[in-house]
């Protein structure tokens, strides 16, 4: 019974979501759609799990001067300090005795995120660049292969590709680009989405029909 | 033989080392019968007799004369018939030689009644060799011609024209008949002890000489025979001297089946047990040895090994010595007692086989030598007899290729049991050896790398890569180049892209044929990480959206996604002078949790998914604009501004095809090749897509848009030439580092190798492990050192 049940409700969950998708009329649809719904309400209750089991582990941390607390320290004020904004911009404005909080709040959200999330993301992103370069660059070292070789032959025509400049050679390297990415990168792409919709298939049909059982032992 | 010409000066051919001339024991004159006799070792063979038709041979053309006329039932059997098969050519000679010599009539009652009563207790094949001598008697033609001429020469086939000595021999002869270690050679000529009873042939070959000892045969104790001895063999007996040293090997001697009248002894020879009573050699036999054989001394050269018997005459070259001294049925039959030589080396353990001998100068192993090589006996499984193997197999492949009585693989291998050694490492290829190498660096340079954090932290050693902050800095540099050069910044040199996509030109067509009625849905799929690269584009479509009255509505399945989405729609409000019809000309739905289940149940009821918009402004579908909306398909376009492709995936697979809503994107360049196909599919699911920043210049150059801008701040229009000289740069520094990494690949090809001893190679590996100590190579290999950073 611990292994059937659930067994039996998500091969009808899931055989029901299917005919619904495929045939969406009257009660069937209603059905799907009230089971999307509960689907969704349970993942965004997911994600604030995961967002109190990572204050929980944090604090731990913290209270154990265990392992890097001070990062763990940081996280917890960052942290407290966005939710205690964003609950707080959430005041109704009617709420007279709380306008003045709610717009210090909001303004300190935006600040928040427009300052120091954006930035530090970016920056993040802008170091990625400087990695792929030196990793390009230092690849024949680690893989001397030919791959390595048209590797870095094609990385560099995409790369060049993209700018238009008014010299001999180089004038062609944006149609060259453009060749590379219609037709060699799309038809492997469709190879590649083909095998995964196959894939996706067989997995959700083997979920189905309890061949795979991943929400029990 | 060869059957080439030679000089008539020539005792010996020169190319296969075969006797020419017939062999004739010194002083055979003297002591040649007047009665024409023949003499077993004046025989010659008919090869080499052929040529030489001396005087001295007539009395062999009487005697062939004289086998002319005997019943044609002997003549017609061919006189080699018996030597095909050695095994039983012994039993067959000496029933032969007893049925010839003694009729039918000769063995006495007592000896038949022995040997009928022993006729049960034998077995079948004995049986079979007995049947045919009672019914008939032994055919002469298995005789040899030098046998049959006492035969003939008798008036009467009776038991009293024998010798005495041989009548003492018959019965116990063939009362050991049935034992095949007493069928040996030694039995068929058996000498007298006395002169006086032999016949006058058999004087002639009994030199006066001092008869040498007969050591090859007297390692074998001749007390193991069960066949009774006659009064001579018993005087033969040794009377408490020590045995002389075993005989040198004689495998040299070439091993010739010419069919000579006297080979029926090489047979009996070679067909002879291994430590068989019977091996002992009459002294009369040994007294035809020459002096010095059996002596270590004589035999100072290397000796072929006798089962990887070869006639090649640099192979026989040690025994050229005594070879032309020897007749050719001694030659033989000491061809087959090297024979027998190594047979018994093989049954012995490979350490007692392996140990030399103060009797066997050459006792270092070599090839073609009879003893295995040390790497070879280690193989031997212990234990495994001689009978086990097949010593005239000759091996057919591998290093061996040639030799006969090597140990298989096989036999090794398939034994059952207990194993001889522990398996000590496997067999590993080279591409495997490579593999283990590069795995084990990996796991040192983590290690190293762990070591190397640990003391940087004690010393506060500065361990920054020196290459990455050098490219950080010339990135860094060249994107503000621009800024500061503005030459650099030149149209002529770097103009903004102007070409359109086919893609970019269905996005443009796309936007351009909007309904201002109906809303458009913008999903901002990416966080700020990517927003330098996508808000371009994004800006480029809200600005034309809005310029054109179309209402936009931003959502978003990302919790960071959200923010960027109000970013952009208060910057491109703030650009279209809409900046304070939040809620009228644009909103932000907010949030959408549940990934692709989430979308299913936007697309299915958007009103159930959203309650609240980002502002917490109310229900956003209280907007008159947005009052409509019970479905996705209500909006005129979906716009995904996605940075990767899986985002854009779930809009284009879960949202499209089931509402059918125009849908385009605006995704990073990194996503472009995966989203390509959706956009060549028929009926497109993709309307058009805008791909990375070169892109969404593009479309700004299109619309109008940058030139505007460029207008209102020039620095904005330093963006493109900053991002081109950027990736000039990028493209240059990776291209400057795959040549400098081939040169030095190059460089470290070259040189040092050459200098460096090539290591000995080990020796090939048989079957699949290794047996006895091994050394411990991997562990022995100093690790590879870290890089340095």
């Amino acid at each position: 019974m611990k292994l059937r049940l659930p067994m039996a409700v998500a091969i009808s969950m899931g055989a029901l979501t299917l005919v619904a998708y495929f045939i969406p009329i009257g009660p069937l649809a209603g059905l799907r759609l009230l089971l999307l719904t509960w689907a969704g309400a349970l993942a965004a209750v997911a994600l604030l799990v995961g967002i109190a089991n990572l204050a929980l582990v944090h604090l731990r941390h913290l209270s154990t001067f265990r392992g890097p607390w001070v990062y763990s320290l940081a996280l917890l004020v960052a942290f407290v300090l966005m939710l205690g904004f964003g609950l707080l911009s959430l005041i109704p404005t009617g709420l007279q005795e709380f306008a003045d909080i709610a717009a210090f709040s909001h303004t300190a959200f935006h600040f928040a995120f427009v300052f120091i999330q954006i930035p530090v993301e970016a920056s993040l992103a802008a170091l990625l660049v400087v990695i792929m370069v030196v990793a390009g660059a230092r690849l024949l070292r680690a893989r001397r292969n030919w791959s390595a070789v048209a590797f870095i032959v094609v990385s560099l025509i995409l790369l060049l590709g993209f700018v238009t400049i008014n010299l001999p050679l180089l004038n062609a390297l944006p149609g060259l680009r453009s060749w590379i990415m219609q037709a060699p990168a799309a038809g492997a792409v469709r190879g590649l989405l083909l095998g995964i919709a196959l894939g996706t298939i067989t997995t959700g049909l083997r979920v189905i029909i309890g061949a795979d059982r991943p929400y029990g032992e | 033989m060869c059957s080439k010409e030679n000089p008539d000066t020539h005792n010996v051919c020169q190319f296969c080392g075969a006797r020419l001339k017939p062999f004739i024991l010194p002083g055979a004159e003297a002591i040649r019968p007047p009665s024409d006799r023949s003499s077993p070792a004046a025989g010659p063979s008919p090869s080499a007799s052929a040529p030489a038709e001396s005087p001295a041979d007539d009395w062999l053309t009487r005697l062939r004369a004289q086998d002319e006329n005997r019943p044609q039932a002997d003549s017609s059997r061919p006189p080699t018939a018996p030597f095909a098969q050695p095994a039983p050519l012994d039993t067959d000679f000496l029933r032969a030689r007893l049925g010839d010599s003694a009729p039918p009539s000769a063995p006495t009652p007592p000896q038949e009644a022995a040997l009928e009563s022993q006729a049960e207790e034998l077995p079948d094949w004995l049986k079979s060799f007995r049947q045919p001598e009672a019914e008939e008697p032994a055919p002469a033609a298995q005789i040899p011609d030098w046998l049959e001429q006492p035969q003939e020469a008798a008036p009467e086939p009776q038991a009293d024209a024998l010798p005495d000595w041989l009548q003492s021999f018959g019965a116990p002869a063939a009362s050991a008949a049935p034992e095949p270690s007493t069928g040996g050679w030694p039995s068929a000529p058996t000498p007298p002890p006395e002169a006086a009873a032999l016949p006058d042939w058999l004087n002639t070959s009994s030199r006066p000489e001092p008869a040498a000892p007969a050591a090859p045969v007297e390692s074998a104790p001749i007390e193991q025979s069960d066949a009774p001895l006659g009064d001579w063999l018993n005087s033969l007996k040794p009377t408490g001297a020590p045995p002389p040293p075993p005989p040198p090997q004689t495998g040299s001697l070439t091993f010739e089946s010419s069919g000579s009248d006297m080979d029926y002894l090489g047979s009996a020879g070679a067909s002879q047990p291994a430590g068989g009573a019977s091996t002992e050699r009459p002294a009369w036999l040994a007294a035809l040895r020459p002096t010095g054989l059996d002596t270590p001394a004589a035999a100072p050269a290397p000796l072929p090994a006798a089962p990887f018997v070869s006639t090649a005459p640099e192979q026989s070259a040690p025994s050229a010595f005594f070879a032309d001294d020897l007749p050719d049925w001694l030659q033989t039959s000491g061809a087959a007692m090297g024979a027998k030589a190594q047979a018994d080396r093989m049954a012995t353990p490979p350490s007692a086989a392996s140990a030399p001998s103060p009797t066997q100068p050459n006792a270092l192993p070599q090839y073609g030598s009879t003893e295995p090589s040390q790497w070879l006996a280690a193989l031997r499984t212990p234990g495994l007899g001689a009978a086990q193997f097949d010593h005239d197999r000759e091996e057919s492949a591998g290093p061996l290729t040639g030799m006969r009585g090597v140990l298989t693989a096989e036999s090794v291998i398939s034994l059952v049991g207990k194993p001889g050694a522990s398996v000590v490492r496997f067999v590993v290829t080279d591409q495997q050896s490579k593999q283990a190498e590069v795995f084990r660096t990996i796991l040192s340079e983590e290690t190293t790398t762990e070591a190397a954090a640990a003391r940087a932290g004690r010393r506060f050693r500065f361990t920054y890569p020196v290459d990455r902050l050098l490219v950080a800095l010339a990135l860094f540099a060249v994107a503000l180049a621009p800024y500061f050069f503005p030459a650099l910044a030149s149209p002529t040199l770097l103009p903004p892209p102007s070409a359109l996509s086919p893609a970019l030109q269905g996005f443009v067509t796309t936007l351009g044929n909007l309904p201002v009625d109906k809303p458009v849905l913008v999903a901002f799929e990416y966080d700020p990480a990517s927003a330098g690269e996508l808000n371009p584009g994004v800006q480029a479509t809200l600005t034309q959206l809005m310029r054109a009255g179309v209402r936009v509505a931003a959502i978003s399945t990302r919790p960071a996604g959200v923010g960027v989405a109000q970013e952009a729609l208060d910057e491109a409000a703030a650009e279209t002078g809409a900046a304070d019809r939040y809620g009228e000309a644009f909103i932000n739905l907010g949030y959408l949790p549940g990934g692709i289940i989430g979308l299913q149940q936007f697309a299915a009821a958007p009103q159930q998914s959203i309650l609240f918009d980002y502002r917490q402004t109310g229900s956003p579908w209280a907007r008159p604009w947005l009052n409509g909306v019970n479905s996705v398909r209500d909006f005129s376009l979906v716009v995904v501004a996605a940075a990767s492709a899986e985002s854009a995936q779930a809009w284009l697979e879960q949202v499209q095809p089931s509402t059918g809503v125009p849908l385009a994107a605006i995704a990073s360049a990194a996503a472009e090749p995966l989203l390509y196909p959706y956009y060549q599919s028929n009926p497109p699911q993709l309307s058009g897509l805008v791909s990375g920043w070169a892109e969404a210049a593009a479309y700004d150059n299109a619309t109008g848009r940058a030139a505007l801008l460029a207008g209102r701040d020039p620095a904005l229009a330093l963006r493109w030439p900053s991002y081109a000289l950027g990736l000039l740069a990028s493209g240059l520094i990776i291209a400057i580092g795959a040549v400098v990494s081939t040169a030095l690949i190059l460089s470290e090809r070259r040189p040092a190798r050459r200098d460096t001893p090539l290591p000995p190679k080990a020796p090939p590996v048989v079957g699949l492990v290794r047996r006895g100590p091994q050394k411990p190579e991997a562990a022995s290999k100093p690790a590879a050192k870290p890089k340095k950073k």
